[in-house]
């Protein structure tokens, strides 16, 4: 592994900043926020919205989320109950209508996202707002409907972070697939260390990373991937439910996250809305890959030490699939 | 792929830590508290610490405990939660003694139910796979004892200063250590952690002072 570059990132400094590159996120991101706006009646996937922004599928959820501060399906929620909401101050439909309208299944949940969002119930809000001529939507409650999408990327609160760029040569992995909640994918670890084992696999310092392909906020729990991966050398083959990948080579951005692994979208968010484009890097079409440093099992969360790696490549000019 | 096919029946995880809490827990009060016997996979060696014995030792170490617990995970014949690396150090003056001659003994905690046979039997997986030509750890059974016990937060070059608070502690409480039988335990991993956040546990065994007799 070549370590090309070094840098220390403080908290006051986000390097040498280039609001053409941080701007192209934005515009992107604005982009998908006005097809997702004029399309609510649609099945909105991850795919057909990473396509829409020029994103890689393995990025795209990561970055609008850094960019706009909520995750995808989040954003699709807001702006399609928000529209109920105005069907509601201007209609005279019925709620269970509305509700439907917004993608709910039940008025009832519908009632509880509205109440949530706004502290009314749907009828109570409507007759407030009925009964109130010319009072405007922030009306009752503190409510507007303003698009979130800011104008300058989100700042995010962080210690100092160590960042380098590597250029990774490709490494053959065994893993296992997990299917469900991150917070369960130590049984795919029990897996793959188990089998490993009993082939010296787990001796002279193995190398393992993890490869989280969702958002746990936008897709269902049960369709989440984790992949736990172990290196391994040309020799070893597959067998029922260990596979073979390999991880891609090429430049990786790599920082040091200390703490949880439940903070990982923090430090996601700020390598993505503001290292990322700052230094004319832009993704590639690769999985992020995840090694954790020590041990879950016998190490405190806060004391937690891991190595977030992006794979990139230098921006051209233009817009480039990143 | 399968997944049924491959769920595999584990015994209970058995976790030492909640056998005797006081001895793993990061309270900074000083704790004084007994514990019994137990039983720890070991290496023992002379050099620096950091210096290349000293690390072989430490790789030896997690490379046993790793295979041996995933290997017994796996034929479903015991599961344990592994332990912070220990250190036993031998019975010399670091002040007087050069640290090229300190000796050491390097420790993992295992369950008494890990019997030598497991160990030599991991000897062999790791010397198959990797080839790697390394002497097993032993398996150590360590006498239990009455320990002082204070958490250490900083650099190791400044355990000292703590062995100097456990010993006033023991002195007040009309204690002597038990020579040779101080150790620590490592809650952070050196090579990841900055030295000024590296957690250490410093253990002073001791037994009541004795008394003079007068001839």
């Amino acid at each position: 592994m070549r370590i090309l570059e070094c840098v220390n990132m403080d908290t006051a400094d986000g390097g040498s900043m280039n609001p053409d590159t941080r701007n192209d996120h934005i515009r992107r991101v604005r982009r998908v926020s006005e097809y997702i706006r004029n399309n609510l009646d649609e099945e909105l996937t991850l795919d057909k919205l990473s396509r829409e922004a020029h994103f890689s599928p393995f990025h795209f959820h990561r970055i609008f989320k850094a960019v706009v501060g909520e995750s995808v399906m989040a954003h699709i929620r807001r702006l399609r109950l928000e529209r109920a909401t105005r069907h509601l101050k201007k209609t005279r439909g019925p709620v269970i209508r509305i509700a439907l309208d917004a993608g709910y299944e039940t008025p009832e949940a519908f009632c509880r996202a509205f109440k949530t969002l706004t502290g009314f119930s749907p009828s109570s809000f409507r007759k407030a707002i009925q009964q109130t001529p010319g009072s405007d939507l922030g009306g009752p409650g503190k409510f507007s409907f303003h698009d979130e999408i800011k104008q300058d990327l989100p700042s995010i609160e962080r210690n100092v972070m160590d960042i380098k760029i590597e250029n990774w040569e490709p490494r053959k992995v065994a893993f296992v697939r997990h299917l469900g909640p991150y917070e369960e994918c130590g049984t795919a670890w029990d897996r793959i260390c188990t089998w490993a084992a009993p082939k010296g696999l787990l001796a002279g310092g193995p190398e393992m990373f993890g490869i989280s392909y969702d958002d746990p906020e936008t897709t269902p729990p049960e369709k989440i991937r984790y992949d736990a991966c172990l290196r391994v050398e040309d020799d070893i083959e597959p067998e029922e439910d260990i596979g073979l990948q390999e991880i891609a080579g090429g430049t990786y951005v790599v920082a040091t996250h200390e703490g949880s692994y439940a903070d990982f979208s923090q430090t996601y968010s700020y390598l993505y809305a503001d290292y990322i484009p700052a230094n004319q890097w832009e993704c590639r079409d690769a999985p992020c890959v995840e090694i954790y440093l020590n041990d879950p099992n016998s190490t405190p969360p806060e004391d937690l030490v891991s190595l977030l790696c992006i794979p990139v490549t230098k921006k051209t000019s233009g817009e480039v699939s990143g | 792929m399968n997944k049924e096919k491959n769920c595999i029946e584990t015994p209970a995880v058995i976790d030492l830590r909640k056998q005797t809490r006081e001895a793993y827990s990061g309270s900074k009060k000083l704790l004084d508290y007994e514990s019994g016997e137990i039983v720890c996979l070991s290496v023992s060696g002379i050099g620096k610490p950091g210096g290349e014995a000293y690390a072989d030792a430490i790789q030896t170490l997690y490379s046993f405990v790793y295979t041996l617990k995933f290997t017994l995970k796996g034929a479903g014949l015991l599961d344990f939660k592994i332990l912070p690396l220990e250190c036993k150090w031998g019975d010399f003056d670091p002040a007087t003694t050069s640290a090229e001659d300190w000796s050491w003994t390097l420790q993992i905690r295992v369950p008494p139910e890990v019997t030598e046979k497991q160990i030599d039997d991991t000897a062999r997986i790791i010397q198959e796979r990797k080839g790697l030509e390394l002497t097993p750890p032993e398996r150590v059974i360590e006498n239990g004892g009455r320990w002082l016990q204070l958490l250490h937060l900083g650099p190791y070059e400044k355990l000292g200063e703590t062995y100097s608070l456990l010993m006033k502690e023991a002195e007040q409480r009309n204690l002597q250590p038990v020579s040779g039988r101080h150790r620590e335990a490592y809650l952070s991993d050196p090579r990841r952690v900055a030295p000024e956040k590296q957690k250490t546990l410093v253990r002073l065994c001791v037994e009541e002072k004795r008394r003079d007799f007068e001839l």
